[in-house]
């Protein structure tokens, strides 16, 4: 499999924090990425830099070898970790607007996603409950054909039957050689879907690597790790 | 993908902004013919207040469109560019240069077009009072016409073009400076709005500064002008709105270059969406 993701001594920092520092991460096409860490770790600084939203304080993102620009934001499907569309739009409309920008969106997966949650496409983004919106968003997230996913809690602040929704969707539509980089603290509910997990700490990588890895050298799960390493 | 921004920034603009100039427009009409058709009499103390008042809230209601216009323009810039619909704008497969650009144009359509259908409305109707008083006959408006020829040594298409290049230019610099104050605020890890408006605040100050020094010459040569005895013709007055009104376009010129080049260092370089 090739190189999807790299990142070389990526480091950035705000005024004197430094919330990420000398990162390097490799990933390849076709796994389930967990970056794991506790809130503040530099999870979601790390996923701004790789989808273009901020600018490291040096080091270097690139996506199949090229920076960060228009041909690795053709590639990667983000998902935020909060509502980023806007609210006074019909889910039609942005269902247009996401056909009109990426080739790789899958306007009939779409609609289908929607008609099994029985989610009107009329709709508009304001009127609809917390759990929703997300389930919206991550369907459009979801029905594009991208190489990397990359999915910022996804299922943070949602109950636990939209939850395995929201699993079930990211494993039912994603491509077998593309890779997902799912971030989150909620770990015990993502991990048997998780292949590979990137602990991550005040910037700095803890651990890295696959979840069978983990299992065996250290006989436990990945959540019982998690709490070993970030005990407080 | 240009076309389809375009598309995108149009669409939904024109859900606030197509009504707001429409209502104007709306407006301008019915205006005529109330007073082209002299529906009412205004004479009278009562008729002349009711006159009075309408004209005032006619004037507060075209300054209330600029207001607004302007208020949308900035806080849409500001909620698709640096704040949480950032997420989705620039992580379309399309480079910041462009995305900033579109907004831009589109922005500076909708604050033209104001700005034009404002001049027409207040055109259209002081004519139409003039023509219902039968003080415009054709005469004295070609007589008009050749005054401001003579005044301005210039034809009334030139006159026309100078103006609408005069306003497009203003348009383009009141826009970027917003936009450049409030590119410069989101570089702020916190308090970004209060950070944009401060900009703001502190660009036009420093500006009014940079204009009084320079203007400070002309001024002097204006007064010198009108208080002398052997006040000579009105062609010197007229070079002097000239050299002002070059003066000025060259300053805004100016500004407007060093706005763009700021807000797109800024979106391309320095983007910190938080």
């Amino acid at each position: 499999m090739s190189t999807i993701l790299e990142c070389k001594n990526l480091t950035k920092r705000y005024g004197n924090f430094t919330a990420l520092d000398q990162i390097n991460i490799s990933l390849e096409g076709g796994h389930i990425v967990g970056l794991l860490g506790p809130n503040g770790s530099g999870k979601t600084t790390l996923i701004k830099i790789i989808n273009g939203l901020l600018t490291p304080t040096s080091g270097e993102a690139t996506v199949h070898g090229k920076p960060i620009g228009v041909e690795s934001k053709k590639v990667i499907s983000y998902l935020p970790d909060h509502t980023y569309l806007n609210k006074n739009m019909r889910i039609r409309d942005i269902i247009d607007y996401f056909e009109d920008f990426y080739s790789d969106f899958d306007t009939k997966r779409a609609y289908d996603m929607l008609a099994k949650l029985s989610i009107n496409p009329t709709d508009k983004l304001k009127t609809m409950s917390k759990g929703t919106k997300e389930k919206v968003q991550l369907i459009l997230v979801m029905s594009r054909h991208a190489d990397l996913y990359v999915l910022d809690e996804p299922i943070a602040g949602v109950d636990p039957a939209a939850r395995d929704y929201i699993l079930n969707t990211i494993l039912s539509n994603y491509d077998e050689n593309a890779t997902i980089l799912i971030s989150t603290h909620l770990i015990a509910d993502i991990e048997n879907i998780l292949d590979q997990v990137i602990f991550i700490h005040n910037g700095h990588i803890r651990l890295s690597s696959t979840v069978e890895e983990i299992r065996e050298q250290n006989g436990k799960s990945v959540d019982a790790l998690f709490r070993e390493v970030f005990k407080c | 993908m240009l076309g389809k921004l375009f598309k995108h920034e149009f669409k939904d603009t024109a859900k606030i902004l197509l009504p707001l100039n429409l209502a104007l427009i709306g407006v301008t009409i019915i205006g005529m013919i109330i007073l082209g058709l002299k529906v009412f009499d205004f004479e009278g103390v009562a008729m002349g207040f009711l006159a009075a008042s309408m004209v005032f809230f006619y004037v507060l209601a075209i300054i209330a469109l600029f207001i607004v216009t302007y208020i949308y323009l900035m806080i849409r810039f500001y909620r698709t560019m640096y704040s949480d619909e950032g997420y989705l704008t620039h992580t379309l497969p399309v480079s910041t240069f462009s995305v900033f650009n579109v907004k831009l144009l589109v922005s500076v359509f909708w604050a033209f077009l104001t700005m034009i259908l404002a001049v027409i409305s207040v055109i259209a109707l002081f004519c139409t009072v003039l023509q219902s008083a039968g003080e415009l006959t054709s005469s004295e408006w070609n007589y008009v016409l050749y005054e401001l020829e003579m005044f301005f040594d210039k034809s009334v298409p030139a006159l026309i073009g100078k103006c609408l290049l005069y306003m497009l230019v203003s348009c383009l610099s009141g826009l970027l400076m917003i936009y450049c104050s409030i590119s410069i605020g989101q570089l702020f890890n916190k308090y970004k709005v209060a950070a944009s408006i401060v900009t703001y605040i502190i660009i036009y100050i420093v500006l009014q500064i940079v204009n009084l020094i320079l203007n400070m010459h002309r001024s002097m040569q204006i007064m010198t002008n009108s208080l002398s005895y052997a006040y000579q013709s009105t062609y010197d007055d007229v070079s002097i709105i000239g050299d002002i009104f070059a003066s000025s376009m060259i300053q805004s010129v100016v500004l407007i270059v060093i706005y763009y080049i700021t807000c797109v260092y800024i979106s391309n370089k320095k983007l910190n969406l938080t």
